[in-house]
């Protein structure tokens, strides 16, 4: 809405520029014929009308987009009205009031635009409200008119003569008008309907109800309205003799009601300026021919001039005089469309270039030249972009053909490569230096040639490999310019791949903000209709997935900070907290919850260390601080990474808590029986080889039991976590297979007070899948499906909590069950189909059956 | 004044129905869409407020009227007499006579007439 809402209001100052046009001709030519000035007016509905337009070097109107489109939501809103004491008067206004709050997260532009597009809408509705209506009530007053003849109407309720109606138009007519009278005000009226008058005229109210925030197209409307009156009297009274004119105007005057309001429908007689009309009815003089002929030039002028856009021309502004001033994506652009290239990607520069010069604060010295190329037709061309800093513009000369060039790359690359160099890097390797002079160099390696930096959009960061290498030379005060011989190379490339984060607030710099009563409510474009909302107790999100009900995520003694960052890759942000928990020892947390998937991870150490989060300004990236427990010094940082299925912090001195990362299973579990519930985590350690170690931690923080499981195929282990109406239960589970020789066994137990497993129920069972009657041993399907169903019917009630079993892949760790993978693998059964329909049993029956 | 007020357009269609009363509803529309070009509801509804305020009569679709055509007549000129002449019938037949040239017998004979 606020994108057509702009695009409208561009529209309508153009117009406006036409309309003081049509007023200065409308003045000139006062002697014409009025059906001119309706042309005129026909002009200014055409632009309102039509969004696009030519460009022509006679345009006069000044700026094409006054507002240009990204006002809507930048920080720094600026206008090009075309008229530089209008820009400079307006801009730095402009930029003070709508200058964003920091740590506001919408900018003022925005929200204006939003407010004046929603006055916009109710505006035209009311507008709109108010035509219909009152030609709705029109319509009803006239409804018991009588018929006169043809389509001429009389009713008492008609004050004043009117046309009404788009398709069948009605003359209305008061009874009793004197014979005379009655005649020349037909004439009148059926001369407006054969102008078609009783269209244009809703039309232009049409127009106005759009555009009705232009005061220009109200005086525009009003005197569209004049002018219909008065070309339909020209045309009225054209083969009139003084006597019919009088006549004529008497008529008009009788008929004529003081009536004050703008009506959108009804052609009324007497109602417009009637002094004016009946002068002009009365100094009727028919046109001179070379008259009509000048208006109408004039009227083909204006359209030329007014309805045309600007040409964009080989001269453009510059908006300040540094190179952090470059806009390298626009400059690009304008020259492709200068060149009528398909886009900005054709233009091209290489090692053949001029120097740049800069002062020390990396302003423009002198000015700047950059060779460019581009390809049409097959053939090369250069041309040369100049920067004349001084005049703060930009001026690209003619294309010569050039010679075929090797070595390329891109202009906008190189117009970045300036335009993001390391100011500060560079003065602090280069500080006595009074300016400094930059060269395009083709080919070379970082690292190899001495000083050199890899730098990206950011600023100084490593790159994935560089698009444009830069010499800068720097300029000392006795060398008269020339540049002495100390370069530093700067390799600028590609962009660093840094997910991006949004802050949702952050606390740990100033804990007595924190508001324990208030609410901090979030919405994430990503996440529609999902509310979070963050208390320092706890974060929430309500929305589809918990059904309307907030479903806590984070609980925190406090919350310290919490941001949105895509670590996973899957596109949409993961909530990622710092927060304290614990009792008697607290500690504090990094926490990250991915909504999208309902996965949380935890990086924490009890008691022994504590981790915070914190959003490093450099390179874009949340780091994780590792300080040693209630310690301030930082012993070890990083950025906070999702590798290999698990949280990381990029810092390879990093100790781990014995070398292992920690989530834990929500929920309450009480394996021992003792009426206080346990926390159920599962380590994941990656050493030489990749590890689990399940734990059931007692309240207090010791272990009371744990299991490890190996992604080797000797070491794989599957451990749940059961509920039953008789209490909770670790349910173990081996699905051992070894050449097609099976063992399937699995024990339910709890724990004693020490941690040791006391076994309630155990099962196993063997067969194997052998097709070669020489080998086959024994496959009881009876018996497996037993099995089968006492094991699964323990799962129902289980939650996976580890597993490294590879026969248990894919297997949903809310909802486990084993349905035997090799049951559905063909190659393992021959003359066999699985048929979901039927059940397991029968599916074990009908697969035994190969080995009869 | 006892007579209920007849507006302009609702006195053409009383000429009608005094020339064809009593008439039924239909016929009637009819009537008002050759002469007067009214559409069906219209006719309808000019029918319902005549009858409210007393001028028809609509009995199951039959029209009749209330107040004769003579009875409407003189309720205008009263009304014009009123307005125009503030009740002096002298000022009233001066006027008439201007305007139709007539003798002084013919006057004589009028304003008796009139007096009756």
């Amino acid at each position: 809405m606020e994108a057509v809402f702009l695009k409208l209001v561009n529209l309508s100052i153009s117009a406006g520029w036409l309309v003081l046009a049509v007023l200065a001709l409308r003045l000139v030519f006062r002697r014409a014929p009025r059906w001119v000035f309706c042309l005129l007016w026909a002009l200014v509905a055409l632009r309102l009308v039509c969004p696009f337009s030519l460009e022509s070097a006679l345009s006069l109107v000044p700026s094409a987009q006054t507002l240009p489109p990204e006002i809507l939501y930048t920080a720094e809103p600026q206008i090009h009205s075309g008229i530089p004491a209008i820009n400079s008067a307006v801009n730095p206004l402009l930029g003070q009031s709508m200058a964003p709050a920091p740590g506001q997260s919408a900018n003022p532009t925005q929200v204006w635009s939003f407010i004046l597009s929603c006055i916009w809408m109710a505006g035209m509705c009311v507008m709109a409200l108010y035509a219909l209506v009152s030609c709705w009530l029109l319509k009803r007053r006239v409804a018991t008119a009588t018929l006169l003849r043809e389509n001429i109407r009389q009713s008492e309720r008609v004050d004043t003569p009117f046309v009404l109606g788009l398709f069948r138009p009605v003359i209305y007519l008061p009874y009793h008008m004197g014979e005379g009278d009655l005649e020349y005000v037909i004439a009148h009226e059926r001369s407006h309907i054969r102008r078609k008058d009783h269209w244009w005229k809703p039309l232009g109210f049409a127009l106005l109800t759009v555009y009705w925030f232009n005061p220009l197209l109200w005086l525009a409307y009003v005197l569209l309205c004049r002018d219909i009156e008065g070309a339909c009297d020209e045309k009225v009274i054209r083969e009139m003799e003084l006597e019919d004119r009088r006549g004529y105007s008497t008529a008009l005057l009788n008929c004529s009601v003081h009536r004050r309001s703008i009506a959108a429908c009804p052609l009324a007689f007497g109602e417009v300026g009637v002094k004016e009309r009946v002068k002009a009815v009365m100094n009727y003089k028919r046109p001179a021919f070379w008259l009509v002929a000048a208006a109408l030039a004039a009227c083909a002028l204006a359209a030329v001039c007014f309805l045309t856009d600007p040409p964009a021309g080989r001269e453009f502004s510059m908006d300040g005089t540094g190179v952090a001033d470059l806009d390298p994506q626009e400059i690009v652009e304008r020259i492709a469309k200068l060149e009528k290239l398909e886009d900005g990607s054709k233009l091209y520069v290489n090692g053949d270039n001029f120097e740049l010069s800069f002062t020390r604060d990396f302003q423009w010295k002198d000015s700047g030249t950059v060779r460019f190329f581009y390809l049409r037709d097959q053939e090369t061309y250069s041309a040369q972009l100049r920067i004349f800093a001084d005049e703060k513009k930009y001026f690209v000369t003619e294309g010569d053909q050039w010679p075929e060039q090797d070595r390329i790359f891109m202009l906008q690359s190189y117009l970045e490569a300036v335009k993001y160099l390391p100011r500060e890097k560079v003065r602090e390797l280069l500080p006595e230096a009074e300016g400094y002079v930059v060269q395009l160099v083709e080919g070379g390696t970082p690292g190899e040639a001495g000083r050199s930096l890899t730098y990206t959009a950011q600023g100084v960061n490593a790159i994935d490999g560089w698009f444009i290498h830069l010499r800068v030379d720097p300029v000392y005060g006795g060398n008269e310019g020339i540049p002495a011989e100390e370069s530093i190379h700067l390799f600028y490339g590609g962009e660093s791949a840094a997910p991006a984060v949004t802050k949702w607030f952050d606390y740990t710099a100033s804990p007595s903000d924190m508001d324990w009563d208030g609410e901090l409510a979030l919405e994430l474009p990503q996440f529609p209709d999902v509310t979070f909302s963050y208390t320092p107790e706890r974060i929430t999100a309500q929305g589809w997935k918990f059904l309307g009900r907030k479903y806590t995520l984070v609980t925190g003694m406090p919350i310290w900070n919490g941001y949105f960052c895509d670590l996973t890759g899957d596109g949409l942000p993961e909530l990622c907290v710092t927060y304290s928990w614990g009792s008697g020892m607290i500690d504090t947390r990094v926490s990250v919850y991915d909504y999208a998937v309902g996965n949380r991870y935890n990086i924490e150490g009890r008691g022994e260390r504590d981790y915070a989060l914190r959003y490093n300004q450099e390179d874009g990236l949340l780091y994780v601080d590792v300080r040693p427990y209630e310690q301030d010094r930082v012993i070890a940082s990083g950025p906070l990474v999702f590798r290999d299925g698990c949280l990381q912090i990029m810092d390879s001195s990093l100790e781990w808590q014995d070398g292992a990362q920690i989530t834990c299973l929500p929920g309450d579990y009480d394996l021992d029986r003792d009426g206080t519930p346990e926390t159920v985590e599962l380590a994941t350690y990656f050493d030489e080889s990749l590890r689990y170690e399940a734990r059931v931690v007692r309240a207090d923080g010791t272990v009371l039991w744990r299991d490890a499981a190996y992604t080797v195929h000797s070491g794989y282990n599957s451990v749940f976590l059961c509920r039953l109406e008789d209490g909770d239960y670790l349910l173990r589970y081996h699905p051992t297979m070894y050449q097609g020789y099976a063992t399937y066994a699995y024990e339910l137990f709890y724990l004693d007070g020490e941690g040791n497993p006391i076994t309630v129920r155990e099962n196993s069972i063997s067969f194997d899948l052998n097709q070669d009657p020489a080998m086959h041993e024994s496959f009881d399907p009876e018996a497996i499906a037993g099995f089968m169903e006492e094991l699964n019917g323990l799962l129902a009630h289980s939650k996976l909590l580890m597993t490294t079993d590879t026969a248990l892949d894919g297997m949903d760790p809310d909802h486990p069950r084993d349905e035997l993978w090799w049951l559905k693998e063909e190659e393992f059964g021959s003359g066999y189909a699985y048929d979901e329909s039927r059940s397991l049993r029968e599916n074990l029956v009908e697969y035994a059956k190969q080995f009869s | 004044m006892d007579t209920p007020k007849i507006f302009e357009s609702e006195y053409r269609f009383c000429l009608i129905l005094w020339a064809q009363e009593p008439v039924t509803t239909t016929r009637l529309v009819e009537l008002c869409r050759e002469d007067l070009g009214w559409k069906r509801t219209t006719t309808y509804t000019v029918i319902k407020r005549l009858c409210e305020r007393g001028v028809v009569k609509n009995e199951d679709g039959v029209v009749s009227s209330l107040i004769s055509k003579e009875e409407a007549q003189v309720s205008e000129l009263d009304e014009l007499m009123e307005k125009k002449f503030q009740g002096s019938l002298p000022a009233f037949l001066a006027a008439f006579a201007r305007r139709q040239a007539l003798s002084e017998d013919e006057v004589e004979e009028i304003r008796r007439i009139i007096e009756k």
